[in-house]
């Protein structure tokens, strides 16, 4: 039923597993994303330390120095210096002046207050890719859609994490907004690291791939109002998930 | 300098003191300099300039500029492009409407939390700040409106409490005010906003989030409605040219 409205329409497009793959919007399946060859050193430091951080590798409280990241992985002081700005400017490094570079500890209420301006600005993303997607977008937002159902139904959180980056970089794509896809990005890193700290304990999986999967029907099918409420029931879940990690202990 | 080509800078540089605390540090100082120079449109839309050019404008010396150039590519007012100079954005009324669209949104909820976070002294800098931008619009007065628009971003930026829309605000900030600042010659765009914007501190200053939201709501209805208008001229000069 998902792909009623849109998918129809480009039926010139075969639904088999190798056109979908070849979809220009979509990234390979398997692995996790490598910096590419025209990346700038910058951009791969940038990438190694924001995993590092998001996947709790280093963990949250500890210090480190721009000498150990440099050693971590093997880039030389100065991409490494340009890297650590970023992150913090993405709140994942705190600079203390003469004496290091703190990685936050985990902060429910920060989290909170992320949530808050997370909403308002994914609401508008949401509601412009429901507005403004390609018809071959449209096409990979029904697939999404029905690959979030079946994460749901299997209970499969490593679909499920995968489906979701795909689906956070499609909206930004579909949106067709410098300033909200710049605003979002800001805000990425912190959100997946809560996640991956608490989600095992507090996250109801199904729930939550359901949800997204509502969001990617509705902007599939072009309907403004239905992405913008869908999403908001959706961050009344995740605010929910992040209330739960205070009451975990 | 070519003499055959015009100086992309006006001629008088940006040289009086920036509006930032003495402790600011010498990049945060360049940042302010820099911003001001292409906000007020010293340096022109859509000229290439150098790193040195820019470092003589504001008077200070390269790693300064250097960071605040950067800076200002992240804020979206010009672009790095190696080995070939530094472009000054273009003002694009289209990039200007989806600008106030994440605007809107942010803005709306930066009013809500700092009607609800302000206390007895945040709100009579507000009733104050409600009256200058009154001024502003009955004289009406360009400098004293684009100066107390910037004293009142800052003190809501300053007072909601969340970093968050504080970063999203910042991101929009340039390329806003460098627009603002064009169209606010125009004397209806100037008391219309000037007026809503005089609207929008008083409702914050009462401390019902539900009538800031609206005051904002209102005034970004006004500030689309003049970019729409923005690109319709353009569109126009286009047809004529």
């Amino acid at each position: 039923m998902a792909e009623h409205i849109v998918a129809r329409k480009v039926a010139a497009q075969p639904k088999t597993p190798r056109a979908r793959s070849s979809t220009p919007v979509r990234a390979p399946k398997a692995g996790k994303k490598r910096p590419g060859p025209k990346e700038s050193l910058t951009e791969q430091a940038y990438a190694q330390i924001e995993e590092a951080i998001v996947t709790l590798q280093i963990a949250p409280g500890s210090t480190v120095s721009e000498l150990s990241l440099s050693e971590m992985t093997g880039i030389g002081r100065t991409p490494i210096r340009e890297a650590i700005q970023r992150l913090a400017r993405e709140h994942l490094i705190v600079i203390m002046p003469q004496r290091g570079l703190l990685i936050p500890e985990i902060d429910v209420k920060k989290q909170l207050k992320l949530l808050r301006t997370r909403r308002e600005v994914e609401r508008l993303i949401c509601r412009s890719a429901a507005r403004s997607a390609t018809v071959q977008e449209r096409d990979v937002f029904a697939q999404l859609a029905e690959e979030f159902e079946e994460a749901s139904k299997a209970n499969d959180d490593v679909s499920f994490v995968r489906l979701d980056r795909e689906f956070n970089e499609l909206c930004l794509i579909a949106a067709r907004n410098e300033f909200a896809e710049a605003a979002m990005r800001l805000m990425h890193g912190l959100a997946r690291r809560f996640w991956y700290v608490h989600y095992r304990q507090a996250a109801d999986l199904p729930e939550m791939a359901r949800l997204h999967g509502a969001v990617a029907k509705a902007i599939a099918e072009g309907k403004v109002d239905a992405a913008g409420r869908t999403l908001d029931a959706l961050l009344d879940n995740i605010e929910e998930f992040t209330r739960a990690t205070l009451v975990e202990f | 300098m070519s003499t055959r080509q015009p100086s992309p800078m006006r001629n008088s540089p940006a040289r009086r003191p920036a509006p930032v605390r003495s402790d600011a540090s010498l990049s945060q100082r360049a940042y302010h300099l820099l911003e001001e120079a292409i906000v007020t449109q010293q340096v022109a839309p859509g000229s290439t300039v150098s790193e040195a050019q820019l470092s003589k404008l504001i008077g200070m010396s390269r790693m300064p500029t250097r960071e605040a150039v950067r800076r200002l590519a992240r804020e979206n007012l010009l672009e790095v492009r190696p080995k070939y100079g530094i472009s000054i954005r273009r003002i694009d009324p289209g990039v200007q409407l989806r600008l106030l669209e994440t605007r809107r949104e942010v803005e709306r909820l930066m009013v809500r939390l700092v009607a609800r976070e302000s206390d007895v002294a945040t709100k009579a800098m507000l009733q104050a700040l409600s009256s200058d931008f009154q001024t502003a619009a009955v004289r009406p007065d360009v400098l004293l409106f684009v100066h107390t628009d910037k004293l009142f971003n800052e003190l809501c930026l300053s007072t909601c409490g969340n970093e968050f829309v504080v970063d999203t605000m910042r991101l929009m900030q340039g390329p806003s005010r460098r627009f603002w600042f064009q169209r606010s010659r125009d004397a209806e765009i100037l008391v219309e906003s000037a007026t809503l914007h005089a609207a929008l501190a008083a409702a914050i200053a009462e401390g019902d989030p539900n009538v800031a939201a609206h005051a904002s709501d209102r005034l970004l209805d006004s500030a689309e409605r003049f970019a729409r208008r923005a690109i319709e001229e353009a569109g126009d000069a286009l047809a004529v040219s």
